[in-house]
């Protein structure tokens, strides 16, 4: 029988069949690794988002007590209720303590984060004297847990009458602040060109006024993110604030939390997470407004 | 105004890095260019002039007045750096109006000004966009349009040109000859293109290993250069450098390079004493001929105006260039020998220029 093709057309056919099938195999591989990625993703994203729906569910609840409650309880019932919202706005001077906290945390923030600012710049492009003594200081300063600091704090404030006051809270915040933020700025400036501010010297400014004219604009990102960790430092802290403070009128949002949801017998759970929306707004709303500057941010604390 | 004089300008790095007794003198108007390979310390220099590196020893004056000690804002000198340094958060209209701004002109001063500058450069039309939203060649002019802005004594700029592309790179040039024209503005210009060097230099100066080795007009550092480095520095393909010897025999003094023996007109050398030499040669210099170095040639390149044709002799690599091909094929043997009034000799030991243009350098080392 005649072949209908020579030996070389077959083998050229064969070819560029096996070529056609590579091609589609990789194409599937391709589509397969997109949903596996996809599904592990979305897990992700449900593992973060449900601790979240959690405490929101929690507080519509007017459930008394955690033995009380059901799985149940977890979906959208009807007995869903804001009596907790109510009860901590209308009953409890809720926006007495809102203030108290702002006072503290706008204070350090902004007293810990200029600080920083001028000793970030400075460990960067100048020539500090033991500048690696200082920064290994820092670094070692960073390892140790802010609770830890308490008690030597209470007992040193005593003696100054700085306990409960709101500078003797804003001292410790700040500085715990200047801590962390100096080394985030002067990572961030360190991987900046020295050739912008020599270009401003050029033009006329001096080496400082190049520094903060300059560099301070360009190192935006960073210092937006020191200023959030400065914020939410405070904002939440309350071994600090619940030793210091004693004095009702003085008392933060998260003494307060605390004061609140204490109930007769066992903690009011409904309360608590009520408390817990209320404080996560203003965060929410910072983390929103400066999204752009954080996640930047964010990856430059973790790859440096 | 602006003339600038540098006296015996060092600033040492430690093991032999930096510059060392640096003197020139750049005129009022003039375009004055630094040349020299990667690290020779052109920046340095540079740098140096413009106050942000403080030299070790040495004074610096500009129009007769010394800044050695000066902050760079006191000098009245602008600088482009190499990548712009243009401010990120800064449209171009407030990156060029800067300097201005420190020099607290009033705003409508400062908008004509940059206004002025900005139609000059042709970028008026981009004086909203940021830095980032501009291409590498617009970058480059409003770098040039801050540093014109304040009108300075003096303008510094570290290869302005070299991230750009090669057709952009060649416009810029003519475009900053121009500038420097109308503007009138002396400059040093820091460079390791040659051909950068020759189109837009007055004068210019080329340095290794941190001192400046010769000082000239861009053609006579082809024509005449000082030493080995300098002649295979300015040019390309580099000028071919063989080794040869001079020899006094018989009351005739011939060279001898690569075995071949060609006759040498006012050459000063005693009767039977021989020198070692470098033999310099041209690429267009280098002829075919009938007799001559046996080569072979190995590479032929074409890039239309000219052709460049690599032969072998032995070790050697000696290039030739033409207008037009020599009809040889590659692989082919033929004869090449220098243009006897075009070739250079230079002192073996030294590398200083002795010989060239049918006689001898005027203060050549006599010997070895
Ligand atoms: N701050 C410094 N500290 C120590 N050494 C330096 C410093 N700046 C430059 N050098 C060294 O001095 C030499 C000259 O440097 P310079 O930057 O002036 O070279 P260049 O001619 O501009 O080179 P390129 O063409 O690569 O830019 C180099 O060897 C460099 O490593
Ligand atoms: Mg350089």
């Amino acid at each position: 029988m005649e072949n209908k093709y020579s030996k070389k057309e077959k083998v050229q056919r064969r070819e560029e069949v096996d070529v056609f099938r590579m091609n589609n195999y990789y194409k599937n591989i391709r589509t397969l690794k997109k949903i596996a990625s996809h599904l592990v993703l979305i897990l992700f994203a449900l593992f973060a988002v449900f601790p979240i729906y959690y405490v929101v569910i929690t507080s519509l609840n007017s459930i008394g007590s955690l033995s009380a409650s059901s799985l149940a309880d977890l979906l959208p019932n009807t007995k869903m209720t804001l009596v907790n919202y109510s009860q901590i706005i209308f009953q409890h001077p809720f926006f007495i303590w809102l203030r108290n906290t702002l006072i503290l945390t706008v204070a350090s923030t902004f007293i810990g984060v200029m600080l920083s600012i001028t000793s970030g710049l400075a460990m960067s492009r100048l020539n500090v004297p033991a500048k690696r003594m200082l920064l290994y200081m820092l670094l070692i300063l960073s390892l140790f847990p802010f609770t830890m600091m308490v008690i030597p704090f209470y007992f040193m404030f005593s003696n100054f009458h700085l306990l409960n006051t709101y500078l003797g809270l804003i001292i410790p915040y700040s500085a715990g602040a200047v801590i962390y933020s100096t080394y985030l700025i002067k990572n961030y400036v360190d991987g900046l060109p020295t050739s912008y501010e020599e270009a401003a010297q050029m033009d006329g400014l001096s080496k400082a006024g190049a520094l903060f004219r300059i560099l301070v604009p360009m190192a935006r990102p960073v210092i937006v993110f020191a200023a959030v960790l400065a914020f939410m430092g405070p904002y939440t802290d309350y071994a600090l604030a619940g030793q210091f403070i004693s004095s009702p009128s003085l008392y933060t949002l998260a003494i307060g939390m605390y004061y609140v949801s204490q109930g007769s017998i066992t903690m009011n759970y409904g309360t608590y997470a009520a408390f817990s929306v209320l404080m996560g707004i203003p965060i929410f709303i910072l983390f929103f407004v400066f999204q752009k500057y954080l996640v930047s941010g964010f990856s430059l604390s973790m790859y440096k | 105004m602006g003339s600038l004089s540098l006296q015996n300008i060092g600033r040492n790095f430690g093991k032999n890095k930096g510059v060392f007794d640096v003197n020139f003198e750049v005129e009022n108007g003039e375009f004055f260019v630094i040349l020299g390979p990667s690290g020779c310390g052109k920046t340095t220099t540079l740098r140096i002039i413009a106050g942000l590196e403080t030299a070790d020893t040495g004074h610096m004056f500009l129009d007769d007045r010394e800044i050695t000690n000066f902050p760079p804002r006191m000098r009245n000198i602008a600088m482009v750096f190499q990548n712009y340094a243009l401010y990120p958060f800064m449209t171009v209209k407030q990156n060029i109006q800067f300097p201005l701004k420190i020099m607290k002109m009033s705003k409508a001063d400062q908008d004509a000004k940059a206004e002025e500058v900005a139609k000059m450069l042709g970028i008026d039309d981009l004086m909203e966009r940021k830095p980032g939203e501009i291409s590498g060649g617009q970058r480059q002019r409003v770098a040039l349009g801050r540093a014109l802005v304040r009108e300075p004594a003096l303008f510094l700029m570290d290869e302005p040109l070299s991230n750009l592309d090669a057709k952009l790179r060649t416009q810029m040039r003519v475009e900053l000859k121009r500038l420097q024209r109308e503007f009138n503005t002396t400059t040093v210009y820091v460079t390791h293109d040659q051909v950068e060097a020759t189109t837009l230099a007055d004068r210019a100066c080329i340095m290794n290993g941190g001192r400046v080795v010769q000082l000239e007009g861009p053609l006579e550092l082809y024509n005449s250069p000082a030493d080995t480095f300098v002649a295979t520095f300015v040019g390309d393909p580099p000028m071919n450098m063989i080794p040869a010897k001079v020899k006094a025999a018989n009351n005739e003094v011939m060279l001898e390079v690569l075995g071949q023996l060609i006759p040498l007109k006012n050459f000063t050398i005693e009767e039977g004493q021989e020198r070692e030499v470098k033999l310099g040669v041209r690429p267009e210099d280098t002829l075919v001929g009938d007799q001559g170095i046996e080569a072979n040639l190995a590479v032929i390149q074409n890039v239309g105006k000219s052709v460049y044709e690599y032969f072998k002799v032995g070790d050697l690599t000696i290039v030739k260039q033409d207008t037009k091909n020599s009809g040889l094929v590659i692989g082919q043997n033929c004869y090449l020998f220098p243009d006897p009034a075009k070739l250079m000799l230079f002192d073996e030991a030294s590398g200083k220029l002795i010989y060239k243009g049918g006689k001898m350098v005027k203060n050549a080392p006599t010997t070895a």
